[in-house]
């Protein structure tokens, strides 16, 4: 694996009356779990939407393991957005069977066993689902994969503290470093800062800050949360 | 092939019910008709018969406009464009239950229509043998069809994308593709006059007319040109990839 598996450089996104993104220069290092940080409307979600192709940046250049975005389709990367993108009439087997379909390194053996340990049941319809539930189908879906870089936008959101604590844990389980890179956008991150490796924070379009987690902790001597507190306020 | 497979199988449930509701609608007018050619004209039901390929093209238009607009909706647009498909896979998707409905409803309504007017075909053809002959009338029928497909599909993906082009835009999506459906139209015929010339070189469907003169029935064979059956299929696959291209590297969701 590189060394760095996503190089961003001089990424720019404008949106009606704002610039999301104000010419980004990034490195996501490889085989960590790497944690976006930053308030509402910093670009973290643009960020992450351009890498998974569902937003076309303006302009700038993204290369994940050393191909370029245009020439990459989607079979590398999983992404899990935050909102509910599931079709709701159908059944979560139905789900399963869909995304084994379509990703050829999807596991429905694994997605079956995840299920059980999220305590969902196949036939259960997605429409009838809670939102707790249906984040963590949609984990389940995208740690079925073995996708080299899982892309999680606030995969907690809306969820409460308990299942937070599951859905974390089995991230982190399942979590293969040898092999995949984690790229985490989150506003819990009282939580998920222990599970960091690396960790990038944003701020209105800009890159603020992207360093190795336990460094940044030894220098300022503070914790993550501590130094967004500080950085954001 | 199997993920294009499940991709259009997706398509066929989301399309359920109202394949299985504009089915059941066109059933009972025709079993209607049906009952009705002993007591009517049978020229006039055989006539009422094809009213329902007039309402066909406008299905095909809400279907086009709710192909993306339903996965905008409902955010679904973000499980199809982070799948690992090309966007022609995903738009051939949308497409091809569509025009294989439009296809196969139109063709049976048609061959539904034909077989239960029989007598009154039959004694069309006795009465005026020499002005329609069965051959003639089969050749004009079978462009007729074609040519109502080819507006079936015209309007679906120009409609598909009067609607990719909107989303463009944040306020005045319906508008917007309203104007630039009718654009299209408009653009559609230009561009066409112009390809028209490339495929001249075609050859022509023959038809045979049989016309009765005084001096008896005389044959005249006529030339319907397939340049313009071409250039409309040219401009129709370029717009399927227009729109596979907008979807696929274009639009944001």
């Amino acid at each position: 694996m590189n060394e760095n598996i996503i190089e961003i450089k001089g990424l720019k996104k404008k949106f009606p009356g704002v610039q999301a993104l104000k010419g980004i220069d990034l490195k996501i290092p490889a085989g960590m779990i790497t944690g976006i940080v930053g308030p509402n409307g910093s670009g973290k979600s643009t960020m992450l939407k351009i890498i998974s192709g569902l937003i076309v940046k303006d302009s700038g250049q993204i290369v994940i393991n050393r191909k370029n975005k245009e020439q990459h389709l989607m079979q590398d990367i999983a992404f899990l957005p935050e909102i509910n993108h599931l079709y709701k009439w159908m059944t979560i087997a139905e789900m399963i069977k869909f995304h084994e379909e379509q990703y050829s390194d999807f596991s429905a053996a694994k997605a079956e066993e995840l299920l059980k340990f999220m305590n969902l049941k196949l036939e259960q319809k997605i429409n009838n689902l809670s939102k707790g539930m249906v984040a963590r189908l949609k984990l389940v879906l995208v740690l079925s994969r073995s996708a080299e870089v899982v892309i999680l936008d606030e995969p907690l959101a809306g969820i409460d503290p308990a299942s937070r604590e599951r859905i974390l844990e089995t991230l982190i389980g399942e979590f293969d470093s040898e092999n995949q890179t984690i790229i985490l956008a989150t506003h819990e991150i009282i939580e998920a800062e222990r599970y960091l490796d690396h960790v990038i924070f944003i701020e209105n379009g800009e890159l603020l800050l992207s360093a190795n987690a336990d460094d940044l902790r030894a220098e300022k001597g503070k914790s993550i949360r501590e130094l967004i507190g500080e950085v954001f306020e | 092939m199997k993920s294009l497979i499940s991709l259009i199988k997706k398509e066929v449930r989301q399309l359920n019910i109202l394949i299985i509701v504009s089915t059941l609608i066109i059933a009972a007018w025709e079993w209607f008709l049906i009952t009705r050619t002993e007591n009517w004209p049978q020229g006039l039901s055989f006539g009422l018969g094809f009213i329902p390929l007039f309402f066909m093209p406008l299905i095909m238009l809400f279907l086009a406009y709710n192909s993306y607009r339903s996965e905008w909706g409902a955010n679904t647009i973000y499980l199809l464009k982070i799948l690992p498909r090309r966007g022609y896979e995903i738009n051939f998707a949308k497409v091809f239950p569509a025009f294989a409905y439009y296809l196969i409803l139109s063709g049976a309504l048609i061959l539904v229509n034909l077989y239960f007017h029989q007598g009154f075909l039959e004694q069309a053809f006795r009465q005026a043998p020499e002005m329609l002959g069965r051959e003639v009338f089969s050749e004009f029928l079978l462009l007729a069809y074609l040519s109502y497909l080819i507006t079936g599909i015209q309007i679906y993906l120009i409609t598909q994308f009067s609607y990719l082009v909107a989303t463009f835009f944040n306020r005045f999506r319906l508008l917007i593709s309203i104007l630039v459906f009718i654009l299209s139209h408009y653009l559609i015929l230009r561009i066409g006059g112009f390809l028209n010339y490339l495929f001249n070189w075609l050859p022509d469907f023959p038809l045979s007319i049989f016309t009765e003169t005084p001096a008896g029935v005389s044959e005249t064979t006529i030339y319907i040109g397939s340049a313009p059956f071409m250039v409309i299929a040219v401009i129709m696959i370029g717009l399927f990839f227009l729109n596979s291209r907008l979807l696929a590297s274009d639009v944001d969701v």
